[in-house]
């Protein structure tokens, strides 16, 4: 996480009232932290800024698994290897589809109670050891970085008790050479203060007076905002409609506390078995165990580690160079423009299903048209040589733009997509100069593209 | 070398209405790109004039759907007569020369066709309404008219349904080849009705004006036999005195000259004579013929062919495409923030309407309104499409609607793909179970094999009967191939596909639309006369239908009119198995009465769909005017007040589409009579009053001038009138 959002942030205190989500839980012991803030701060702007670490975190997960995902070489000599790697793609690309919907719940939840969208997380490799022993990394699913999903997702050791999993975890553990007391701390104990925040308080309701934490340690009810509801995004908008998308959205305390229990469980699961192969943690868990321990067959791609397009880095193993270069930027362009589609879809009222009606459809449409892309552009780069000389595949960077902050003003919203696409379109033109046997994807994406740009400038206008 | 055997490709072809007398250039469909609408491009033309004397040319373009007076040009295909010769398992182009090595000269090849337009028949059931043209066996090479005649005709007075012509073969242009010219698309009138302003001239004498339909049918055989959906004639409302609150459709007794049937070639060389059939159906013309329909007959017939599970190869790289680019190019031309409205009373939205109408579910909109913009929408498909040209797997095959699950009315189930369209059983659409399974192929493919350079396109091979089915003759334009026609046939437009399978069952006729025996070819099988059939050789045949009620309750859905919580699956994808699987064997089939109270088991005989070693489906199983008979009488009742927006691609709905103010879809409806450039881009609600759409009655006699062609979205300049 960023320095200056964990600063101020101390982890102590008595046991969580909720059995939530665990980041890790490598040592006995800190399932009784609770995070705390060192300064006074309102219940309100300390649900903000636990709600900002919890996005950062489904945030980097998420693009952690589409990368290993995407490494993965369907092309097997066997057909059992075939159909082994070929359910793993589609498991892992379902738990990253589940983090972007764990995702839109935290942006949601902050939409509710006013706060600012958070959709920024610094470059990989995150290291953060405050929260987690080692680095949030894009590399190839391995066995080892499957051990470190199944520990990222891992729930609280009575839970693995209960489940009769605390061996193998502890096995995990061992395999992954975490030992003695690191400092860890669980992101569940996060949204478990967040649950706490969102808890009736037993003073009575009004706006919040000092001090906050002491006398009013819940959000002030003024302050969740039902109204807000049309700006959150909903399953059937952003999903279709299928149902194993989960999205919650939320309108007061309870459907707060609902939304940060289920996106907890689909994570963790919970102490009944049956529960354990729909959670992440038993997903990887079941993957993890499948997965070869040997070089006896690859499953995935060579491909480079946090792969990047930073030229003052100077790594072999990273750097991005050569064909491989031009299609890293458009990488990253396009997932500039998808996390910004995304964060303006979230300040567009929903139409009602009336005659109103607004750009917040595009907006979403053109977010998951970017998911596409960057599928596309992610199996391309994995296909690509990392650079000149180097026998590893190149990867998405999936490199964080210098802001994601949008102007304050409609029209100049739009200036920003605007120029994006243009970028982009020159950026086509360029690698289509240079590299034309993929005209036809490049052709159409240019098409495509300038017919979003009329509609852009449409907006730009109004 | 001797003649093994001849053929006629292609097995079927799609004549298209016009009164120019000249037919259509030919063109190709040329992809720019994956995302960009098809460009037509002139291709070689084949010109044939009344001696039968055959030229060939290639127009500049652009490519004309109209002459210089407005009038449409048909579409009029070739059939070609190929031969197989001994110690050759080869299909050649059949020529006058290898005729001269035989012995013979063009004489030899003698034709016969025989088309027949029953829809007046399958609503009156009086087989003196059916009518029929037949040409009688010819040689020469002049126009042979196609005169329908019905016994309930003015004296002396005959139905125009084109013509065919022999073409002569020359040193130039050797091959033997027949040419199919539709009619013109005119509409005729009944005796009782001399001044009837909208129809050509009058006609008809039986009691086909005056016909009426019941709103709200018993469940009875009288109930049952109506056509799927019913009432889809012109004609007028009037309380119905035997139903308080109900309405009899009465019929103006309006006769079109739509048609389809057999054309057959025979070669007599010596002692030997060797025979083959294809099959025609005219229909309207494709008005937006740089768009392909979703779902098609040459979907059906491939499915038929082959079955309903397509294995992992190339080739299906490229068919996954041409699939959603279809669905994109259906989406393009459709309204689908309209289509997506929920309303009970309102007209002029798409299935939530329908799906409270037929099953009392509770209304609602089918998608969340904000994502049901058009642009959005096709925004989505664009996309998706892009993504497999990338060489990406395709990942959707989950969100495709399965074939038995239409009756899932439930949020998720409206919601899978193909959305807010029209399927052949009246619910929501589902592709053919070969088209989702070829998706799934596709994926495997690619995984094991990485995206590979599309397959060659198969040669003509006996044994490769796919090839057949989608040879294209020589000056063929694409919209004469069954990959033009709609068969999301809610009854259809070119042909009513479902009309295929009502004999599939040797001595039962069933409906096309409905587990309905609709009558017995054997006395013996009387008793199941007003059955219902409920499976066949085990399989289904009908679905459960669930939703939510009006008051949001999850449980079985009863349809309004026969209060039954299952539906019928359209028989295509239902009867996918049975007919690859058990052709000519005996299997069990189950029926039951109307009132559930009697069962019966008995063994009946597959049919066989296409003759044997032919993709040319079979004489028997459906008789010339079967396949159009269902279809709405006349065709033009499919254009307006009909709620038809599910065939987009061959009739449009939502064109001149820009980008709004707002940044969402604004555009025309295609029926809206004020188009000009300057014409405000605001979509007009067909709610059946509106006075700024086309009527009905005005489209009849005045079509050809009214409807326009859209290519690449926009309208072609008004017609002059």
């Amino acid at each position: 996480m960023s320095s200056r959002l964990r600063s101020q942030l101390i982890w102590s205190t008595p046991e969580p009232r909720l059995a939530v989500r665990a980041f890790a839980a490598p040592t006995i012991g800190v399932a009784k932290e609770e995070a705390k803030f060192t300064v006074q701060v309102a219940p309100r702007e300390q649900a903000i800024r636990l709600l900002w670490i919890g996005a950062e975190v489904e945030h980097a997960l998420m693009v952690e698994y589409l990368y290993a995902a995407y490494s993965i070489n369907l092309q097997q000599p066997e057909e059992a290897m075939r159909k082994d790697v070929m359910r793993w793609r589609n498991t892992i690309l379902e738990i990253a589809r589940e983090e972007m919907g764990h995702l839109a719940t935290v942006e949601n939840l902050l939409t509710l109670i006013g706060g600012p969208l958070h959709l920024d997380r610094e470059d990989f490799p995150i290291i953060d050891p405050d929260l987690w022993p080692f680095p949030f990394e894009l590399e190839p699913l391995s066995k080892r970085s499957l051990a470190k999903y199944v520990l990222a997702e891992t729930p609280s050791e009575d839970v693995l008790v209960s489940l009769g999993l605390k061996d193998e975890i502890d096995a995990i553990k061992k395999f992954l050479k975490v030992e003695g007391d690191l400092t860890v701390h669980r992101v569940g104990l996060i949204y478990d203060k967040v649950n706490d925040l969102f808890t009736a308080s037993p003073m009575p309701e009004g706006p919040p007076v000092p001090p906050y934490t002491d006398q009013n340690p819940s959000v002030a009810t003024v302050d969740i905002q039902q109204s807000t509801e049309k700006y959150q995004v909903t399953p059937a908008a952003w999903g279709l409609g299928y149902g194993d998308l989960l999205i919650e959205t939320a309108h007061d305390r309870a459907s707060a506390q609902k939304a940060i229990k289920l996106v907890s469980e689909q994570g963790e699961g919970t102490s009944a078995p049956s529960d354990l192969d729909s959670s992440h943690f038993g997903k990887f868990l079941k993957i993890y165990r499948e997965f070869p321990d040997t070089q006896s067959w690859q499953p995935s791609h060579k491909v480079a580690s946090n792969p990047t397009t930073n030229t003052t880095i100077d790594d072999p193993a990273r750097s991005v160079g050569g064909d491989a270069c031009l299609w890293a930027e458009l990488g990253n362009l396009r997932y500039h423009m998808l996390l910004l589609y995304l964060h303006h879809s979230f300040l567009i009222e929903a139409p009602s299903n009336g005659p109103s009606r607004s750009p917040r459809g595009s907006l979403i449409s053109w977010t998951f048209g970017e998911m596409y892309n960057l599928r596309s552009l992610s199996e391309i780069l994995m296909g690509m040589p990392l650079n000149s000389g180097s026998d590893l595949k190149a990867g998405p960077p999936f490199e964080m733009p210098y802001t994601l902050t949008l102007p304050a003003r409609e029209g100049d919203r739009w200036r920003t997509h605007r120029d994006l696409l243009m970028a982009s379109i020159d950026l086509v033109k360029k690698i289509l100069a240079e590299q034309p046997a993929r005209a036809p994807y490049l052709q159409a994406l240019l098409t495509s593209d300038t017919t979003t740009l009329e509609q852009v400038n449409a907006l730009v206008g109004a | 070398m001797g003649i093994k055997g001849i053929r006629i490709f292609p097995p079927l072809a799609v004549a298209r209405l016009g009164s120019s007398p000249v037919p259509l250039e030919n063109y190709k469909l040329e992809i720019p790109d994956a995302v960009s609408p098809r460009k037509i491009v002139p291709a070689s033309t084949l010109r044939v004039d009344e001696a039968g004397n055959l030229t060939e040319i290639l127009s500049e373009g652009p490519v004309s759907f109209r002459d210089g007076a407005g009038l449409i040009h048909p579409v009029a295909p070739f059939f070609e007569v190929w031969a197989q010769f001994d110690r050759s398992e080869e299909w050649i182009h059949l020529t006058k020369q290898h005729l001269a090595d035989q012995g013979v000269n063009a004489d030899a090849v003698s034709w016969n066709v025989h088309v027949g337009n029953h829809k007046i028949y399958r609503r009156t059931s009086d087989p003196d309404d059916q009518i029929d043209a037949v040409t009688g066996e010819f040689s020469d090479h002049q126009r042979h008219e196609l005169l329908g005649e019905s016994k309930h005709f003015i004296p002396n007075e005959k139905l125009p349904l084109g013509h065919v012509q022999y073409v002569k073969p020359s040193d130039q242009h050797p091959e033997i080849r027949l040419r199919f010219t539709p009619a013109h698309g005119k509409v005729y009138g009944s005796a009782d009705d001399p001044n009837d302003p909208y129809v050509e001239k009058p006609l008809y004498v039986g009691k086909w004006r005056g016909y009426t339909e019941p709103d709200t049918p018993k469940n009875d055989y009288d109930g049952r036999r109506l056509t799927n959906p019913a009432q889809i004639y012109a004609g007028y409302d009037t309380p119905d005195p035997s139903t308080p609150g109900g309405s009899l459709h009465v019929s103006y007794g309006y006769v079109d000259d739509e048609c389809d049937g057999i054309v057959e070639v025979k070669l007599k060389i010596g002692e030997s004579t060797f025979t083959a059939h294809a099959r025609v159906a005219a229909g309207p013309p494709t008005f937006a013929p740089d768009s392909k329909p979703i779902r098609t007959v040459a979907d059906e017939l491939e499915q038929a062919l082959l079955g309903p599970t397509a294995e992992a190869a190339a080739e299906e790289i490229e068919t996954v495409k041409d699939i959603v680019r279809r669905a994109l190019e259906t989406v393009r031309l459709m309204n689908t923030a309209q289509m997506n409205k929920a309303s009970v009373k309102t007209r002029g939205v798409g299935m939530a309407r329908m799906d409270s109408l037929d099953y009392a579910r509770k209304s609602e909109p089918i998608f969340d309104p904000e994502v049901a913009d058009s642009l959005a929408i096709r925004t989505r498909h664009e996309r998706v499409l892009l993504a497999l040209e990338s060489g990406s797997l395709a990942w959707f095959a989950r969100v495709l609607r399965e074939y038995d699950e239409v009756g899932n009315l439930t949020d998720e189930g409206r919601r899978k793909m193909p959305g807010m369209m029209r399927n052949a059983d009246g619910r929501h659409l589902a592709l053919t179970r070969r088209q989702v399974s070829k998706v799934k192929a596709m994926a495997e493919y690619i995984a094991a094999n990485g995206a590979a350079e599309p397959a060659k396109r198969a040669a003509i091979e006996p044994i490769n009967l796919t090839a057949q089915l989608t040879h294209s003759a020589k000056g063929n334009p694409p919209n004469s191939q069954p990959d033009s026609a709609i068969s999301n046939a809610y009854p259809g437009l070119e042909m009513d596909f479902r009309n295929i399978w009502r004999k599939v069952l040797e001595g039962i006729i069933l409906h096309e639309s409905l587990n309905f025996v609709l009558d017995v070819e054997r006395a013996e099988l009387e008793p199941l006369k007003g059955m219902l059939l409920l499976r066949v050789a085990g399989i289904n045949v009908t679905a459960p239908v669930t939703g939510p009620n009006t008051d949001g309750i999850v449980g079985p859905l009863k349809d309004t009119t026969f209060s039954e919580d299952r539906m019928s699956l359209e028989w295509s994808n239902a009867l996918a198995t049975l007919i690859h699987e058990h052709t000519d064997q005996e299997v069990d089939c189950d029926f039951e009465s109307l009132d559930h109270k009697q069962q019966r088991t008995i063994k009946l005989k597959v049919r066989r769909f296409f003759d044997e070693g032919t993709a040319v489906i079979s004489k028997n199983i459906a008789e010339p005017g079967a396949l159009t008979q269902s279809l709405c009488a006349p065709w033009q009742n499919d254009y307006r007040e009909c709620a038809c927006f599910y065939w987009a691609a061959n009739r449009p709905d939502f064109v001149n589409v820009e980008v709004g103010s707002n940044g969402e879809a604004a555009g025309n409806n295609w029926m809206q009579r004020d188009r000009t450039i300057n014409t405000p881009k605001v979509y007009i609600n067909d709610d059946w009053v509106d006075e700024r759409l086309y009527k009905h009655t005005e489209l009849v006699k005045g079509w050809e001038k009214l409807l326009r062609f859209i290519i690449a979205n926009q309208d072609e300049p008004p017609i002059r009138q």
